[in-house]
């Protein structure tokens, strides 16, 4: 059971460290029989979508000129993912951004950005263990 | 050897010793060379003469056969030609002869006629000269004597002079010596030639016959003595009368004048000796191979050729017979052969090998393409039903309905055979992974046979015994022992026209090795309060059981073999935990199995018979997958049948008791224990009974509640129905009293058997459960949203109180009138899922659309009882779309703007009143927005667009259930 200790030390310390809050939990509640990969799938969902993003993101403040309501329906989008699965720092990093797309501030944005990008891909390594984990577990926990 | 010979005929003297049928076309190979005497060929050869053994009347006898007499014809003209050939010798030696005494005889006459021609000139001579007569003569004699030799030659050895007296005297001597001599050999010759004519008398035929005999006789030993050959010759009776063995193991004695069975015993002989009399009965000569074991020679094989010898009057008088032996050529042959078969064999092997190696490599590429193409299949088909079910919720005439009926369900049959596909690639291929969590068996009973009562079809009554040791939770993969037993009982449903299908569920008590029980501790744990005799109450039930059992594994010994160390499998692994088996059966009085499909019956794509498959339908898979999951989970399947009489499954599985309440992820399972459902209350026997048909399903379970207060043991709801002409209650919550009453008989009346069955389980906290079983009911979990939406205000009650009984989240298990129909409207994708997974676990059915304007189309099409809507959206948002929502309920048109496509669903009052859209008219939908809390989502403005509520992102379970409580009509 070490894949199951570490599972919990992992989820302990994402809660800690403020990359997840309670909103997770609620993930977790909804996995049930019925959707057995619930969690897994919400995941897998939020990393892609959040990967394509910080790629559009990226993409579209690179342009001289910025079309910034464009730029803030996609951090919308990411910080509406992240607030769904409970990525907390992520969708805080998200509010910021979106007060600097207001602001029109180009080079906000741009900071703003690449610690969002830090903070997904933190995110999304830990999340990619955990699955990994939780993988293990079910792997040969029901025979 | 027989060319040079031929070409010198004259020599051509024993030719034919050998039998002249030995073969016409080496007959003329065997020739002898004509020795001189001194020259024997066969004098370095050395011989063992051993006395031979002659049968002389025998050998009479056989030169009367043909073959003698042409032998004797042979000799005859042979020995004629030889006698031919010494006259003519003999008459040339003559010739010559009297040819030199006629030279001689002229000679001596010209000796005289010279001598008398010199006596007369001598006389002339002395007449006239007289005295000189011998000197004349000698004279004159001189030239005569040049032309003979004899004479010439010895005139040197007349010394007297010539044409003295004393010559010719000497002359004259001499002559006489000469005739004399000449007589001499006239006479030497005369007696060589008597000689040479004797010679010849003496040189009989029998002398030269045996002579060549002999040496044919050599010749014969000479050719034969090495060779591996048996010559024989047996008389009618089969008698020995010849034999020549090159085996020197008998004697000539030994053999001669005795049979085969005399000599040999053992195998073949028989044989050989039949091959034998048919050879002598037929007359036709043969070539045969004969296997011989024999204690004298041991295992010898020989090939013989036997002809058959016949006297002059035709008559078979024996047989000749030439064996060799060939042992050694037969066992190389034999081997050969044996390699020769090995070789087809190895090569035979080799290509099937290649072969099935070919066919399995084909076949795990077609149940790959399979697999694969099957998931493909099921993205479009789900996508194909879902538009299908929206559109049996839009406006349809009879016809389009009953249309759409018959697509969606061959759509159903469609999915669910790719469902059936994938699951048993699934298993197949190792990836089918079980769950494990707490679940309640009596429940998942329940509930299976309430989903089979909904859609039944025909009048069948449907019961469910849960045994009293049966742990109220256990921990196992529900939704795969759902599987099974939803499919089992839809089997036997299909399969029964009248009586009953049911399920037993009972805990077995060390029914197989290597699962044992504590099941005191069992009882204990799920019935603190239960008195100790129910262990006894169970022994009493389990040499049923056994019986069963027995029966079960004789049947399907390999089954139970199969199982037996899965389980011990399984013990292995949970040894500190509590394991149970439970057992379940499903019985139905149905057509039952014929013996001789059962070993087929769990056999992928195998129906009982072809008859099957087209009457009942059917993919034929259901129970592979069924078997096959048993086994994944460590238990057994199997099954015992009586035609005509119906069919038990029965499966036994290992179940993990939960070492303490630990916290579920199972949310109906709180709302059990908050809705009161202690231990006891969880019913141990169920039954549906067919015929009434209402949707009171719902009234029942209400009834439940009310009822327990009363604590009866049998409990028993009558559902009341408006549309059952049989039961004429019309409220539906009639006295306890007389409730019990009438249930009770009536489970007396149709269903004997189960009441007994209870009455001896004596299931003393069973109840039954009455309910009813409406065919269209189904068809409204589908089809007929609309109407059913439109009556949900009447069924509030019920609806909440099943809701929260139901332990199924997904919405598909729950009864069907319950289900709100929500729309959600969000453009994030991570949002749906998530909010989409918790209404469904609230058992809510959901439309999902991804922006305003699709959630205006949205509701142009349906009727919702709510709608969540995200306020930031693309194409239009959500407070735009609330606000043309809200225009079109207060005046019942939309904005042209948003205009739907097809006016005349509005524009026709009537349809419009159909839809109930007259209703929801004058109905406000419930809009809740989903705000994100953010500069640009202020509460009060989605307020202000006419929203009722809103929630806050990210939704949780808590907030969004509480909205949906408050706002939802049915809660």
């Amino acid at each position: 059971m070490a894949a199951a200790n570490q599972l919990t030390a992992l989820l302990n310390n994402m809660y800690a460290t403020g990359l997840l809050d309670e909103q997770f939990q609620q993930l977790q509640m909804l996995q049930d029989s019925s959707s057995p990969d619930f969690v897994s799938e919400v995941v897998t969902l939020f990393c892609q979508d959040g990967e394509r993003i910080i790629g559009e993101l990226a993409k579209l403040l690179e342009k001289p000129s910025v079309d910034f309501d464009r730029v803030d329906a996609f951090v919308h989008q990411l910080k509406g993912s992240s607030a769904s699965v409970g990525a907390q720092k992520v969708k805080n990093t998200c509010i910021q951004f979106r007060e600097f797309c207001q602001s029109r501030s180009k080079d906000g944005c741009l900071k703003t950005l690449d610690s969002v990008r830090t903070e997904f891909y933190d995110l999304r390594g830990k999340f990619q263990t955990m699955l990994q984990l939780e993988r293990q577990l079910q792997g040969f926990y029901p025979k | 050897m027989g060319d040079e010979y031929l070409a010198e005929p004259e020599n051509e003297v024993a030719r034919s010793m050998w039998p002249e049928n030995i073969g016409d076309k080496h007959q003329r190979q065997f020739r002898m060379e004509t020795f001189r005497k001194d020259q024997d060929a066969f004098k370095d050869v050395k011989f063992d003469e051993k006395p031979v053994h002659v049968d002389f009347r025998r050998l009479m006898e056989m030169a009367n056969s043909d073959k003698g007499v042409s032998h004797m014809q042979y000799f005859m003209k042979h020995w004629e030609y030889k006698r031919a050939n010494a006259a003519r010798l003999l008459e040339e030696e003559l010739g010559l002869l009297s040819q030199q005494r006629k030279e001689i005889e002229q000679n001596k006459q010209q000796i005289l006629e010279e001598q008398r021609f010199q006596d007369e000139s001598y006389y002339a001579v002395k007449r006239h000269v007289p005295i000189l007569d011998e000197a004349y003569e000698d004279e004159w004699k001189r030239p005569s004597k040049k032309n003979d030799e004899l004479s010439r030659n010895r005139e040197p050895k007349i010394d007297a002079d010539y044409d003295s007296v004393s010559y010719w005297k000497e002359r004259a001597i001499q002559l006489e010596k000469t005739l004399e001599e000449s007589i001499q050999r006239e006479r030497s010759l005369v007696e060589k030639l008597e000689e040479n004519i004797k010679n010849l008398q003496s040189h009989t035929p029998a002398e030269e016959f045996s002579g060549m005999l002999k040496r044919a006789d050599y010749f014969l030993h000479l050719v034969l003595q090495s060779a591996p050959i048996v010559i024989a010759h047996q008389d009618a009776d089969l008698r020995y009368r010849f034999i020549f063995n090159h085996y020197p193991t008998l004697a000539d004695e030994d053999v001669i004048g005795k049979t085969d069975y005399e000599i040999l015993s053992g195998e073949g002989i028989e044989e050989m000796n039949s091959v034998k009399r048919e050879v002598m009965a037929t007359g036709i000569a043969t070539k045969r191979e004969f296997a011989f074991n024999t204690p004298m020679f041991g295992a010898k094989t020989f090939v013989t050729y036997i002809e058959p010898v016949f006297s002059k009057g035709g008559e078979t008088i024996g047989v000749n017979y030439v064996a060799m032996d060939i042992t050694d050529q037969v066992k190389r042959r034999e081997k050969m052969a044996d390699i020769r078969v090995r070789e087809a064999i190895q090569n035979a092997k080799e290509t099937e090998l290649s072969r099935s190696l070919h066919i399995t490599e084909e076949t795990m590429r077609a149940k790959q393409m399979l697999a694969t193409m099957s998931h493909e299949i099921r993205s479009p088909l789900s996508g194909v039903l879902s538009m299908a079910e929206i559109l049996a919720t839009t406006k349809l005439d009879k016809e389009q309905h009953q249309l759409l009926e018959v697509m969606l369900s061959s759509g159903d049959l469609v999915l669910q055979l790719i469902n059936d596909i994938l699951d048993l690639s699934k298993v197949e291929s190792g990836a089918m992974k079980l769950e494990s969590t707490t679940f309640r068996p009596r429940e998942v009973v329940k509930h299976v046979l309430q989903t089979a009562a909904a859609s039944l079809k025909k009048e069948l009554t449907l019961e469910g015994c849960i045994g009293d040791d049966v742990p109220v939770d256990v921990i196992g993969d529900v939704l795969r022992i759902r599987q099974i037993l939803t499919n089992l009982i839809s089997n036997a449903v299909k399969f029964t026209h009248e009586g009953k299908v049911g399920i037993n569920l009972q805990v077995v008590h060390e029914q197989q090795p290597g699962c044992k029980m504590e099941h005191e501790k069992i009882h204990k744990r799920a019935y603190p309060g239960t008195p100790i005799t129910t262990a006894a109450e169970n022994s009493c039930l389990s040499p049923r059981n056994c019986d069963k059992d027995t029966l079960n594994c004789s049947k399907h010994e390999d089954v139970v073999q199969n199982g037996v160390p899965t389980c011990e499998n399984f013990r292995e692994d949970h040894e500190s935990e509590e394991v149970v088996w439970l057992r379940c059966d499903v019985y139905d009085t149905g057509i039952g199995i014929p013996e001789k499909s059962l070993p087929l019956l769990f056999k992928r794509y195998m129906q009982a018979s072809a008859d099957h498959a087209r009457k009942y339908g059917g993919t034929g898979l259901g129970l592979a997958i069924c078997k096959q999951l048993v086994e994944l989970m460590g238990g057994t399947l199997t099954v015992v049948s009586k035609e005509n009489e119906g069919s038990t499954f029965t499966f036994v599985l290992p179940c993990k008791i939960p070492v303490k309440e630990e916290h579920s992820d199972d949310p109906d399972e709180e709302h059990s224990s908050q809705n009161g459902f202690t231990n006891s209350d969880i019913e141990g026997s169920f039954l549906f009974k067919p015929q009434m048909r209402t949707s009171l399903l719902l009234s029942g379970v209400s009834v439940i509640n009310n009822s327990k207060l009363f604590g009866a043991k049998l409990m028993c709801y009558d559902p009341p129905d408006i549309l059952d002409d049989r039961k004429p209650f019309s409220n539906g919550f009639t006295s306890k009293e007389q409730n019990f009453a009438r249930c009770t008989s009536d489970s007396h009346q149709s269903n004997g058997a189960s009441v007994r069955s209870t009455a001896e389980k004596q299931y003393d906290d069973g109840m039954v459960l009455e309910l009813n079983s409406q065919a269209e009911r189904i068809s409204s979990s589908r089809g007929d949203t609309v109407s059913v939406s439109g009556s949900s205000c009447q069924k509030t009650g019920p609806c909440k109180i099943v809701e929260e009984q139901s332990l199924h989240k997904k919405s598909k298990c729950s009864p069907i009138g319950n289900k709100a129909k929500i729309l959600l409207v969000e453009d994030n994708r991570v949002n749906i899922i998530v909010a989409k997974s918790m209404l469904e676990q609230l058992g809510h059915g959901i439309d999902i659309v991804n922006n305003g304007m699709q959630a205006i189309r949205a509701v142009q099409q349906h009727q919702y009882d709510l709608i969540l809507m995200d306020v930031h959206m693309p194409e239009m948002d959500g407070l735009q779309a609330t606000k043309h929502i809200r225009s079109f309920e207060s005046t019942g048109f939309w904005d042209a703007s948003v205009k739907p496509e097809d006016d005349r669903m509005i524009a026709d009052p009537a349809i419009s009143s159909d839809c109930t859209h007259a209703e929801s008219q004058g109905q406000r939908v419930p809009i809740i927005a989903m705000t994100a809390n953010s500069f640009s989502e202020s509460a009060d403005e989605c307020l202000a667009a006419g929203m009722d509520s809103y929630i806050s992102k990210p939704v949780n379970f808590q907030n969004i259930k509480e909205c949906l409580q408050h706002y939802l009509p049915s809660q």
